[in-house]
């Protein structure tokens, strides 16, 4: 969700990159799927029937530190809070394959809350207030209240998110809350749900789609012998799970005590040097245990606790307690040097302080290291003990400057087949996990971007052109410009800002064409000019408009 | 078109200009005394050979015949008209002689790093140089502060052997941080800037340079430049050369060094300079 309150989202879209597909929708907000808009379509299908839709490049690992943050934030409810197990293929009825649910265990803590009603009301409050908008299934197996949560509300929350987005009504005023008392209420739930509740492979939903069978009740009926057999075993299980016959565990967001440290205090701090010193100590302790096995931490989270002071005993449970303040770090390279994380994490407290004050101070802290890697290093070729030592100066840079600026800020370029230049570059961060936020790619990323074969560049470009032939900065919105043409259609005069160059070279023109599966298309003829001041411009001619535009230099 | 340089420098005379010592010991003890001050000046940069710019016309108007390790560079724009500075983007040429040299700084596998703030580094232009892909790391921060910040980390980091960066405002603070942030980490920082700004706000860098586009142009195979050294400790003020890039990004054979056209009158430059004694016995102490 926005975190912007009453105000209208517009259509918004988020794209992957499909290496035979282009670039193709991941997903899209209640607004533009209203429009028609769906997952897994071409950004130039989208382009015709929700053209206003503005769309970004999905980040998973920006997805993935939310969600992790929220979960350890839900740890107020209960001490076991993990993230969904995806399967190894993409479920049907999901886009991404990335956790998107988020699991609570409340046996036993419900009492607390004044039964389970109340405690998913005030699990509803508490991420309401925060924008969220959550379906709550509750029931005795983790696979039936997944079912609940993902598919109760199917048919009523694409119109209600669409009035949230427009500002029209606020996520509190949607309570979907599903819970089932008992066993018999479960299946008789279950059995009106399509088969993708169930949490099975895409393949497993089309076939049985070809059998006619949707819902779950019609797959119930089917002889239970023959499901292996005509479906794989992986159908069966999920039955299983969903009907509570085969246990599924939680997978705790608590990690095990050797790559954890916890520290509680009896007074709670409400100062940022002493707490500097504790996420000090703390860090020498992970960094510690991690020597120990001969590991390096690659992703750490550290949980700061909050606790008002002040205690007003007519507050409901729960409400006394603040929500804790979570720092996340993703590493370049696998370290144990606890200097250099607790530098880190220091560089975040300091950026971002908890808040406190006179009433609210941090009461627990909690460090864990969520991905490891053993520490070795390979050594490729016998002389390269140095670029070994350059990589481990790199590896802290790149940390540093990817916890300070941001890990969309420190990047690795690569060039792409693409015949719109503005296309043909790709940043990829170079810390943070990768596709589905669990596998960590150890292997150094710098070294793994793709080099520019100049020799299969387009047909307009000589290799003996390869610098000269393309600028060293472009625009991000090309500039537009009037530009007199010769005899030969050659570019004679530049005028750019009430300025007139007179030009006296000119190379080209490059005809660019863009493919009809990326978008609006775009039709252009490059030239290279090399203007009277002496400055090499390129400039296009949009064939479509008519008209000249500076789309970069040669600096 | 064609402002560049404040045109009220005062052409002086050598004879005419103060002696600074009558008699050739006082001459002695002031080229002493220069040494010892350069001495202070460079004394927390790494000890080590220098950094070779692969272009034997530059080296040689360069004290020592390279770049000092960890020492900033400058590149100044020269040329271009006088709406220029309005312009978004140039072409006059000093991004891809920054990273030439950058890519000199590279050896031994050490990393460059490419300030972007401005998002405009077009990275196949920038990789047709010949710039090693997997040791470029791009920076693309969101604030000026930051972008200072990442400079200034990076210039400390002993693995990266370049940070080239287009920053036109710098204060004085900024770029003494910088400075001393160049010598601890032993690279070398190629800020790319201006002509105005170049002029408006002071300089901490080791070798400052002129950059103007060579006329006429001939071919599009090499692009030349014009480049005057506006500010070198240990080397002669004013030395013109003529350098040639490549296709492929390699230096062409430049034509031999053009000479000081001030050595003979021993001209005060601009008014700026004479304005900023600070900066002006630098100069003379250099």
């Amino acid at each position: 969700m926005d975190p912007r309150p009453n105000q209208a989202l517009g259509a918004r879209v988020l794209f992957v990159n499909d290496p035979r597909r282009g670039r193709i929708v991941a997903a899209a907000n209640a607004t533009a799927r209203a429009r028609g808009v769906v997952p897994a379509m071409t950004l130039t299908q989208m382009g015709t029937m929700c053209p206003e839709a503005t769309w970004t490049e999905h980040d998973p690992q920006a997805d993935l530190e939310e969600i992790v943050s929220l979960a350890e934030q839900l740890q107020q409810f209960s001490p076991v809070v993990g993230l969904e197990q995806l399967g190894k293929t993409l479920w049907a009825g999901r886009s991404l394959h990335q956790p998107q649910a988020i699991f609570i265990d409340v046996t036993g803590t419900s009492a607390w809350f004044g039964g389970e009603q109340a405690m998913a009301r005030a699990i509803h409050t508490w991420c309401s207030e925060r924008r969220w908008i959550t379906c709550i299934g509750l029931a005795s197996s983790l696979g039936s209240a997944w079912a609940m949560a993902n598919y109760a509300f199917r048919d009523r929350i694409a119109s209600a998110m669409e009035s949230v987005e427009s500002g029209l009504s606020q996520p509190a005023s949607h309570v979907w809350i599903r819970i089932s008392e008992d066993d018999a209420d479960t299946h008789a739930e279950l059995a009106g749900y399509p088969i993708e509740a169930l949490r099975v492979e895409l393949a497993v939903v089309a076939k049985l789609h070809r059998l006619g069978i949707r819902r779950v009740d019609a797959l119930m009926r089917l002889p239970r012998a023959s499901l292996t057999a005509r479906f794989g075993p992986e159908l069966l299980v999920r039955i299983d799970q969903c009907l509570g016959d085969r246990l599924e565990p939680i997978r705790s967001q608590q990690i095990e005590l050797e790559l954890a440290t916890s520290l509680t205090w009896e007074h709670p701090i409400a100062n940022i040097p002493f707490l500097s010193q504790r996420v000090d100590e703390a860090t020498r302790d992970v960094c510690q245990r991690l020597q120990h096995i001969g590991h390096g931490a690659l992703r750490l989270v550290c949980r700061l606790e909050l606790e008002r002071q002040s205690i007003d005993m007519d507050a409901p449970v729960g409400s006394r307690d603040c929500a804790a303040h979570i720092m996340q770090l993703s590493l370049f390279q696998a370290s144990n040097d606890p200097e250099h994380i607790a530098w880190l994490f220091l560089g975040q407290l300091e950026l971002s302080p908890p808040r406190m004050g006179s009433d609210i101070a941090v009461r627990s802290l909690r460090m864990e290291v969520h991905q490891s890697a053993p520490l070795q290093w390979r050594q490729n070729e016998l002389f390269e003990e140095v670029n070994v030592k350059y990589q481990s100066a790199i590896a802290r840079l790149i940390d540093s400057l990817s916890a300070r600026l941001g890990r969309n800020q420190v990047l690795a370029p690569s060039v792409v087949r693409d015949p719109l230049p503005e296309l043909q570059v790709r940043m990829r961060p170079l810390t943070g996990l990768r596709t589905d936020g669990r596998a960590q790619e150890t292997k150094r990323k710098l070294s793994r971007a793709p080099k520019r074969d100049f020799a299969n560049e387009s047909s307009m470009e000589t290799p003996e052109e390869a610098h000269f032939s393309r600028p060293s900065r472009l625009l991000s919105s090309p500039l537009l410009i009037e530009v007199e043409v010769s005899k030969l259609g050659e570019p004679a005069t530049v005028r750019c800002r009430n300025d007139i160059w007179k030009v006296l070279r000119t190379a080209g023109p490059e005809r660019v064409e863009s493919g009809w599966w990326s978008g609006p298309s775009h039709r252009r003829d490059y030239f290279r000019i090399i203007l009277e001041s002496g400055d090499w411009w390129w400039i296009f001619l949009d064939l479509k408009s008519k008209r000249w535009f500076l789309h970069g230099g040669l600096d | 078109m064609g402002v560049e340089g404040i045109a009220i420098g005062t052409t002086v005379p050598a004879e005419a200009l103060p002696l600074v010592g009558g008699v050739p010991e006082r001459q002695d003890r002031m080229l002493r005394l220069s040494r010892e001050i350069r001495t202070l000046e460079t004394a927390g940069r790494p000890t080590g050979s220098l950094i070779s710019s692969g272009c034997p016309a530059m080296d040689a108007c360069l004290p020592g015949g390279g770049y000092a390790l960890g020492s900033m560079v400058e590149l100044v724009h020269g040329g271009g008209g006088c709406r220029h500075a309005e312009m978004p983007v140039r072409g006059v040429g000093t991004l891809s002689l920054a990273m030439r040299l950058g890519m000199e700084a590279m050896a031994g596998g050490k990393y460059m790093v490419l300030i972007d703030h401005q998002r405009q580094f077009y990275i196949p232009g920038v990789l047709g140089l010949g710039v090693p892909s997997e040791r470029l790391i791009v920076l693309q921060p969101k604030t000026d502060a930051d972008a200072i910040w990442g400079i200034d980390q990076s210039l400390r980091n002993t693995a990266v052997g370049a940070v080239v960066a287009m920053l036109h405002r710098l204060e004085d603070r900024v770029a003494r941080r910088l400075q001393l942030a160049t010598e601890q980490g032993g690279g070398l920082g190629i800020l790319v800037r201006d002509a105005q700004a170049a002029r408006r706000y002071p300089s901490w860098s080791e070798v400052q340079w002129r950059v103007r586009a060579a006329l006429p142009v001939s071919s599009w195979q090499t692009r030349w430049f014009d480049m005057e050294l506006s500010r070198a400790s240990g080397a002669r003020v004013g030395t013109h050369v003529r350098v040639g890039l490549g296709s492929r990004g390699e230096w062409v054979m430049a034509s031999e060094k053009v000479g000081n056209p001030h050595e003979a009158t021993g001209a005060l430059h601009l008014a700026a300079q004479l304005a900023q004694p600070a900066l002006r016995r630098r100069h003379v102490a250099g």
